[in-house]
C-alpha cells in the first residue's frame, strides 16, 4: 500500500459569485481573474506543501497538467517535478502525467522526464495523458487525433528510452530523422508508467497489455471506481495475468481534523468550491475526442460526477470524498481499499480552497493516525 | 398542445426516415462505403451538406427535386458514409468528391453547398474549375475575416439553446427545436457527434477556413451564386460580400429574416434562388 500526495494548485481565489457570472474555470475564463501577487506566494506555498509531505511520511507527490484553467494551475507540471526532484530526497515523483499529443515532437516529454529522473536518482513515475477535453480548445490540437496521436507519441517515447539511438521514426503524425535523446532515464528499462484514466475501456486495454499502472480519475461516485476497478482487473485477466496492487491506484480527496465535526465545517466549503466553481466547464469536449460510444457513456454518467451533486449526505453516500475524524478516515479508507482492491491511493488533501494551514494540519494528523493504521490493515489477511 | 406538437414532431420524422429510405443507395468508391440521397428528374445538382449533416431526404431536398435531378451524397465521416480515416484535410476531400464524380460520370456539374459543403464546393471549384457548371455557395465557411469571426461552433456542443441562438434568426421556433431539439434521443445524439467529429477533422484549426482559398477563389470560372440569411451568427453575413468581391462572375441573394440554418430557416427563398441561378440558360 502507497500513500502518494496528489496536488492540482487550484486557484483558491475566485469570486463568490464567479458560477453566476461565468460558465467556465476552464478555456475562456478570463485570465484577469489571475492575480500574479498572490499566484507567486500561492506556488510557493503549495510547493511546500508538496516538501512537506514527505517529512510527514507520504511514500510519493503527484502533480498533473491543465492549460488556461483555475482548477489547476500546472501548465508544465515538469517544472514543478525538477523542483521537487531537488527539494526531496525519498519520495516519489509522480507526474501523471504529460498529455502526450500536445507536445510536438513528443520527444521532448522523453528528454524532460528523463532529466527528472536523473536529478532525482531515479524517483520519477512517467504518467502519460491523452488530456482533458479543454487542453485541446486551449492549444489548438485536433482533437480527432488525440487517440492516435497519444499512441504514436507513446511509442515513440518508449523507443527513444529503450532503443540505442539514433533511429529513425516515422508514424502518421510524427517524421523524425533522428531520434537520439541525451539524456536517458536513470530507471531500466525505464521509469514505471502510469494512465490515468476516467473509465473508457479502450485506455483500459492499453494499459492492461503494456503491464503498466491504471489511476481512475476522482470526482465519481465509488460505484463508478468499484465498476472501473473491476473492468481493469478483467482487460488484465485478458491478457494472461493478475494485475499486482501497484497497478492500480484510487485518486480520492480526503480531510481530517480533530472529529468528524470539525472536518466537515472546515473542509465543506473547499469541497462546494471544487464542485461548483473548478468543476464547471471542465466537460467541455471537443467532437472526435473520445469514440461516439464513450462519448455517450460520459453523458450518462453525469449525474455520478461530483460537479452534478448538490447535498453533503450524496457526497458521503457516493465517496466523493473522505472526511472526518482520524478513526472515520481510517475506517472509511480501510473498507474501500479492500472493496476497490487497489494498491495506490492518490490523497487528494489540498483540493478546492483548503488553505496551507488546514492542509499542514490534516496531512499531519492523516500521516500520523491514519496510514500507518491504513498500512497494517492492509497487510493483515482479510477478515471477512 | 404538446402532446400534439410530439406527434406532429414525430410524424415528420417517420415520413423523412420513409423519404429517405426511397432516395437512398449506397455505393462502393474504391472500398469505401458511401451513402448518396437522389431525386428528380433534370440537370444533375450536386448538394454538398453542412456541418449539421442534413442527410435526410427532407423538404428543400424535395423541392430541389421538383427542378432537378439531386445527388446528396453524405461526406465521408457522416450518416453511414465511410471512409474518415482517410481524410486528413481539405486536399483529402476533394480528392474523394473527384473520385466520386468520376464514379457518376458527372463531367462537369452544377454544385451547391452550404456551410462546410459550401467550402469543399468553393476548394473543388479552385482546383477543378472545367468541372464544375454553375456554383453555389449558402453561408458557406472557408473564409477568416479578422473584423467578422465566425463563432465557435464547437464550444456549444453540448448546449442546445445556444446552439439554436447561433444557428437560427429564431431561436424559439418550432423549426429550430425541431432540428436540435433540447432532449435528444441516443441515435440523434450519436449521429450528431459523428458530424461534429467528422466535421472538426477539417474545421478546428484553422477554424472553419483555409487561409490558402481567398488567393485561390480567382480561379474559379462558373458563374457563381452566394446565399446569406440576413442573420448569420454562426458564419457572419458580411462574409457574402467577401466571397462576391473574390470571385469574378458572382451575384450575391441575401434572404430575410434569416440565420446560418438557411435550407431549414429560409427553405422556399433558398431554392426559389437557386433553381433561379441554375434555371438560367
Amino acid at each position: 500500500m502507497k500513500f502518494f500526495f496528489f496536488h492540482l494548485m487550484s486557484w483558491p481565489y475566485l469570486p463568490d459569485d464567479f458560477e453566476k457570472k461565468y460558465d467556465s474555470a476552464w478555456i475562456w475564463c478570463p485570465n484577469t481573474l489571475f492575480d500574479p501577487e498572490k499566484g507567486s506566494r500561492l506556488y510557493n506555498e503549495y510547493l511546500d506543501t508538496l516538501v512537506y509531505a514527505e517529512e510527514a511520511g507520504f511514500d510519493g507527490l503527484c502533480v498533473n497538467e491543465h492549460h488556461q484553467n483555475a482548477y489547476g494551475l500546472m501548465p508544465s507540471p515538469n517544472l514543478m517535478a525538477a523542483i521537487l526532484a531537488r527539494q526531496t530526497k525519498r519520495v516519489k515523483i509522480a507526474v501523471i502525467g504529460n498529455a502526450l499529443p500536445l507536445y510536438n515532437p513528443p520527444t521532448r516529454i522523453a528528454e524532460e522526464f528523463a532529466m527528472i529522473d536523473c536529478i532525482s536518482e531515479g524517483r520519477l513515475i512517467a504518467g502519460f495523458v491523452v488530456g482533458g477535453g479543454p487542453e485541446y480548445f486551449s492549444y489548438g490540437v485536433n482533437p480527432t487525433y488525440a487517440r492516435e496521436m497519444f499512441r504514436e507519441a507513446h511509442d515513440l517515447i518508449i523507443r527513444a528510452w529503450t532503443e540505442p539511438g539514433p533511429f529513425r521514426f516515422f508514424s502518421k503524425h510524427y517524421k523524425l530523422n533522428y531520434v537520439n535523446p541525451w539524456p536517458l532515464p536513470l530507471q531500466k528499462p525505464h521509469p514505471p508508467i502510469w494512465v490515468p484514466g476516467v473509465g473508457s475501456i479502450e485506455t483500459m486495454e492499453f494499459v492492461a497489455k503494456r503491464r503498466y499502472s491504471y489511476m481512475g480519475i476522482p470526482y465519481f461516485h465509488i460505484s463508478v471506481f468499484k465498476r472501473t476497478f473491476d473492468m481493469f482487473r478483467e482487460a488484465c485477466a485478458r491478457e494472461g495475468y493478475e494485475p499486482s496492487p501497484d497497478q492500480t491506484g484510487w485518486a480520492i480527496p480526503i480531510y481530517v481534523a480533530e472529529t468528524d465535526r470539525q472536518a466537515r465545517e472546515e473542509f465543506e466549503s473547499s469541497l462546494w468550491y471544487f464542485a461548483k466553481k473548478l468543476l464547471l466547464g471542465i466537460d467541455i469536449s471537443p467532437p472526435g475526442y473520445t469514440s461516439v460510444k464513450s462519448a455517450l457513456s460520459i453523458i450518462k454518467n453525469q449525474g455520478k460526477f461530483l460537479a452534478s451533486v448538490e447535498t453533503w449526505d450524496q457526497i458521503e453516500e457516493g465517496v466523493y470524498a473522505i472526511v472526518g475524524s482520524p478513526a472515520t478516515v481510517r475506517d472509511k479508507l480501510i473498507h474501500y481499499q479492500k472493496e476497490l482492491g487497489v494498491g495506490n491511493i492518490l490523497t487528494g488533501m489540498q483540493i478546492g480552497a483548503v488553505t496551507h494551514e488546514q492542509a499542514r494540519r490534516s496531512m499531519k494528523l492523516f500521516a500520523e493516525e491514519v496510514m500507518p493504521y491504513v498500512r497494517q490493515a492492509q497487510e493483515a489477511p482479510v477478515r471477512s | 398542445m404538446l402532446d400534439k406538437l410530439k406527434k406532429l414532431q414525430y410524424g415528420l420524422k417517420v415520413k423523412w426516415y420513409e423519404a429517405t429510405e426511397k432516395h437512398t443507395r449506397f455505393i462502393d468508391l474504391d472500398g469505401r462505403k458511401i451513402q448518396i440521397m437522389e431525386g428528380g428528374e433534370g440537370e444533375p445538382l450536386l448538394y454538398l451538406h453542412s456541418a449539421y449533416g442534413e442527410n435526410l431526404w427532407l423538404p428543400f431536398h424535395q423541392k430541389l427535386a421538383e427542378r432537378f435531378r439531386v445527388i446528396a451524397p453524405a461526406h465521408p465521416g457522416f450518416a453511414d458514409s465511410e471512409g474518415i480515416e482517410e481524410i486528413d484535410s481539405m486536399e483529402d476531400m476533394i480528392f474523394h468528391y473527384l473520385d466520386l464524380l468520376d464514379y457518376l460520370g458527372q463531367d462537369r456539374i452544377n454544385i451547391a453547398g452550404v456551410s462546410l459543403g459550401g467550402w469543399i464546393a468553393a476548394e473543388f471549384a479552385t482546383r477543378y474549375p472545367d468541372r464544375v457548371k454553375r456554383l453555389v455557395l449558402a453561408a458557406s465557411a472557408g473564409l477568416w475575416m479578422a473584423d467578422h469571426p465566425m463563432t465557435d461552433l464547437f464550444a456549444f456542443l453540448r448546449r442546445p439553446l445556444r446552439l439554436r441562438e447561433i444557428n437560427f434568426h429564431d431561436p424559439n421556433s418550432y423549426l429550430a427545436e425541431l432540428l436540435i431539439p433540447t432532449e435528444a434521443d441516443e441515435e440523434r445524439m450519436a449521429a450528431a457527434y459523428k458530424a461534429m467529429a467528422a466535421t472538426a477533422r477539417l474545421a478546428w484549426n484553422p477554424p472553419g477556413h483555409n487561409p490558402k482559398l481567398a488567393g485561390r477563389l480567382r480561379r474559379i470560372k462558373s458563374p457563381t451564386l452566394i446565399i446569406w440569411g440576413d442573420d448569420d451568427k454562426l458564419i457572419p453575413t458580411a462574409y457574402a460580400e467577401e466571397w462576391a468581391a473574390r470571385i469574378k462572375d458572382s451575384r450575391v441573394v441575401k434572404i430575410k429574416d434569416c440565420g446560418h440554418m438557411l435550407m431549414f430557416e429560409g427553405e422556399d427563398d433558398f431554392v426559389a434562388a437557386i433553381s433561379d441561378f441554375l434555371g438560367r440558360s
